[in-house]
């Protein structure tokens, strides 16, 4: 009876508490939800609406039902803009994510100066995307640059192509820049991810006479498994999203031989003015991004999942 | 505990809410003034920068006790985004410096956001139509109002350097045989000889009007695209081969694109890189005292026989104005303000200001050469007894057909599309936007 009496006090007690917790918990998301709802979920919503109309951008948008998707169908342009994501997206998963864990496990592995050299790595992360891009357009420059010159200073008879005009090479020439720059970051994950595996697991391989390969492959990608899934989520969104280098560069050009979807969208946006064409290309990016992480999800599921 | 807790919570909310209440207290303490936004892109280093803002700031001392002045300077191209993305938000400025053409204008006339001038002119004691050419306000037009006040006008000049053209022994040419034997010697000897690049269609889209109106009919088939949606003429088509041949000759840059735009074209015949630029007002003040000094001013020959106008003619055109927001001209608070600040940024003297600056004034002004860049004042003098063409961007009726004309300039010169789909580009836009 007594132990009774305590725990009604008690639940009346919890139940108080929660409340308060609720309060508090709603106040402090309040700003938070607020900006979220405001900045990403209106205009997710009305980007969808202004897909399915006309509008110039000023003027009263017109509903003409999908014919900006039929329309996105049928130009070269959207494809052409579709398959440079999509060769950028597979670039970025070798070269940034793959390559990034690979480079960690070097660098903690076989560098004595580890910091220094994860600090050196990290540097391009935080230099603005668009001083890259201007940077690297200097370098393409066949009067000026300094990437002619040091190619035919190591291979002879260096026929440099046309960097940023030809239009078999201008796509390779705007992605360089861009995974140059993401791969330290990728590169910091992992060593983070690497660094915090238990060292007994490590001493445990060894004395059951385990090489460096065996290790990397048999016990440190099992166990940077999350974090892997998380570096791909990031390529993923980050060249769905790719813009800047492109844009610095070669302003997508020439036509649209180095443009992503990103770039595509707002050419249509803001030197068309064709805005409802434009959010078109928004939704088929926000599909394209949710079927990928999905994929993701599916082929790497997480711990929680697995168990 | 639980009391620091709601504390805190107050305290980040006040955080966060204190720059929205504090925003609306400065905007209280303003309110006696009328506040001005001026949107234009004469800024960074922009040869005009110095001259405009400092009439700007002038103004706004001036008028320090009645107005607040905000400066909205945005450079270059990006200057077109922000108006537009201001267009889509209905904030636009309340005034502006923007492009004439159909294709720039009509978007915002037919949403009914500029004012027709005729209004400012009616209520201006200052500034009236007589004071700019026609031929100015006409770019400006569109259904028989005027939504610009011209401000600059520009006339293109092909520039050689002299040093260079002596150093192989070559003259300047006069004929096309001439010209491409020139080319031929330059380029065997490591000089671009023609500063002709395409990025985003600059600086490539004035020089291929050159080109169109060096043909029969050029400037004539151009002009009617307002009407007739025809790119697919003779001239075009023409002017698109000649681009291909002049390509396939070596004359312009190996790679366009990373000399395209208006820095690294100039760059190039600053560093004596390049022979022959075609170069207009606005780039004088990047143009090196020293090359400008080797530079020698010529007429480009004719690419084609039947032609005799090259020499004539130029690319010539009111190329910037001043457009107002008409939501801020018929709210009775601002109006006296804007007719204020139109008529000082429409004075004689601030468009002697600017021309020192290198920007040929649209209003019928006299200029004391001696106070412009002597560069500039060359240029005056050689081109004042050519035609002014107006180029092909203020015939377009429609802004996505300029834009795939733009960017298939850029294929055009790099070599990705050939002639037939350049034309083919630009025409099928134009047939699906009509």
């Amino acid at each position: 009876m007594f132990s009774g009496e305590m725990n009604v006090g008690g639940n009346e007690l919890s139940r108080k508490g929660i409340r308060r917790k609720n309060y508090m918990g709603t106040a402090f998301m309040a700003p938070a939800f607020t900006l979220f709802t405001c900045f990403v979920v209106i205009p997710l919503v009305l980007s969808i609406y202004y897909a399915f109309t006309k509008w110039n951008g000023i003027s009263k948008p017109s509903f003409v039902g999908v014919l900006n998707f039929q329309k996105l169908m049928h130009t070269a342009d959207y494809w052409k803009t579709f398959s440079n994501t999509m060769i950028l997206l597979i670039v970025s998963l070798v070269f940034q994510v793959l390559l990034g864990l690979l480079l960690a496990w070097l660098l903690i592995n076989s560098f004595k100066l580890f910091k220094f050299f994860r600090a050196l790595l990290f540097l391009p992360v935080v230099v603005a995307p668009m001083a890259i891009g201007l940077l690297f357009s200097l370098f393409y420059n066949p009067e000026f640059g300094i990437i002619n010159p040091l190619l035919s200073f190591f291979i002879p008879n260096f026929n440099p192509p046309k960097w940023l005009s030809d239009s078999s090479v201008v796509l390779v020439s705007v992605i360089i820049p861009q995974v140059w720059q993401y791969i330290g970051m990728y590169t910091i994950i992992f060593a983070a991810a690497i660094l915090g595996i238990p060292e007994d697991l490590f001493e445990s391989a060894r004395m059951d006479g385990a090489n460096q390969w065996k290790v990397f492959t048999r016990m440190v990608i099992p166990q940077v498994r999350d974090i892997f899934r998380i570096c791909i989520v990031l390529a993923v969104t980050g060249s769905l999203k790719a813009f800047d280098h492109a844009w610095a560069i070669t302003g997508g050009g020439p036509g649209f031989h180095s443009s992503y979807l990103a770039i595509y969208m707002y050419k249509s946006a803001f030197v068309r003015s064709a805005y409802g064409y434009a959010s078109a290309i928004s939704v088929t990016m926000l599909l394209v991004s949710i079927i990928l992480t999905f994929i993701v999800r599916k082929l790497f599921p997480s711990d929680e999942g697995v168990s | 505990m639980r009391k620091s807790k709601i504390l805190l919570g107050i305290v980040l909310m006040s955080v966060l809410l204190f720059p929205l209440v504090a925003h609306g207290q400065k905007d209280a303490a303003k309110s006696d003034k009328v506040t001005l936004r001026i949107a234009y892109n004469w800024t960074g280093s922009d040869p005009q920068a110095p001259y405009f803002e400092g009439m700007l700031d002038r103004f706004a001392k001036e008028n320090a006790d009645s107005i607040e002045l905000v400066k909205e300077g945005v450079p270059g191209e990006d200057h077109r985004f922000k108006i537009k993305v201001d267009a889509s938000a209905d904030n636009l400025a309340d005034v502006m410096t923007y492009w004439p053409g159909i294709a720039n204008l009509k978007p915002m006339t037919d949403a009914n956001l500029l004012l027709d001038i005729d209004e400012y002119l009616k209520v201006s004691q200052k500034t009236a139509f007589k004071d700019f050419p026609e031929a100015f306000w006409n770019f400006y037009k569109i259904d028989g109002k005027f939504y610009g006040i011209p401000v600059s006008s520009f006339k293109g000049f092909f520039l050689a350097n002299k040093e260079l053209f002596d150093k192989y022994g070559l003259s300047i040419p006069k004929t096309w045989d001439d010209f491409v034997a020139v080319c031929k010697v330059f380029k065997e000897n490591g000089i671009i000889p023609f500063a002709m690049g395409s990025k985003g269609g600059q600086p490539s889209h004035l020089y291929y009007s050159f080109l169109a109106y060096n043909f029969s009919q050029g400037y004539e088939e151009n002009a009617a695209m307002l009407e007739t949606w025809k790119f697919n003429t003779p001239s075009n088509i023409k002017a698109a081969e000649a681009i291909v041949n002049m390509k396939a000759l070596g004359i312009f840059p190996s790679d366009t694109v990373a000399n395209g735009e208006w820095g690294p074209s100039l760059g190039l015949y600053n560093d004596e890189k390049a022979a022959m630029i075609y170069e207009f007002p606005w780039m004088v003040g990047h143009i090196k005292k020293d090359i400008g000094e080797k530079s020698v001013f010529f007429d480009m020959p004719a690419y084609d026989s039947d032609s005799s106008k090259t020499a004539t003619y130029t690319i010539g055109a009111s190329n910037m104005g001043y457009i107002v927001s008409k939501k801020s001209f018929d709210d009775p608070k601002k109006q006296a303000a804007i007719v204020k600040l139109l008529d000082f940024i429409t004075s004689d003297e601030m468009f002697v200001e600017l021309s020192k600056g290198g920007m040929p004034p649209a209003k019928n002004i006299t200029i004391d050469k001696s106070v412009l860049d002597p560069m500039f004042a060359r240029s005056l003098e050689y081109t004042q007894n050519q035609t002014a063409l107006s180029q092909q961007e203020n015939f377009f009726p429609a802004p996505e057909a300029l834009s795939v004309f733009f960017d298939g300039l850029d294929e055009l010169f790099a070599g990705s599309i050939n002639a037939e789909e350049f034309i083919g580009k630009v025409q099928e836009t134009l047939d699906n936007t009509k």
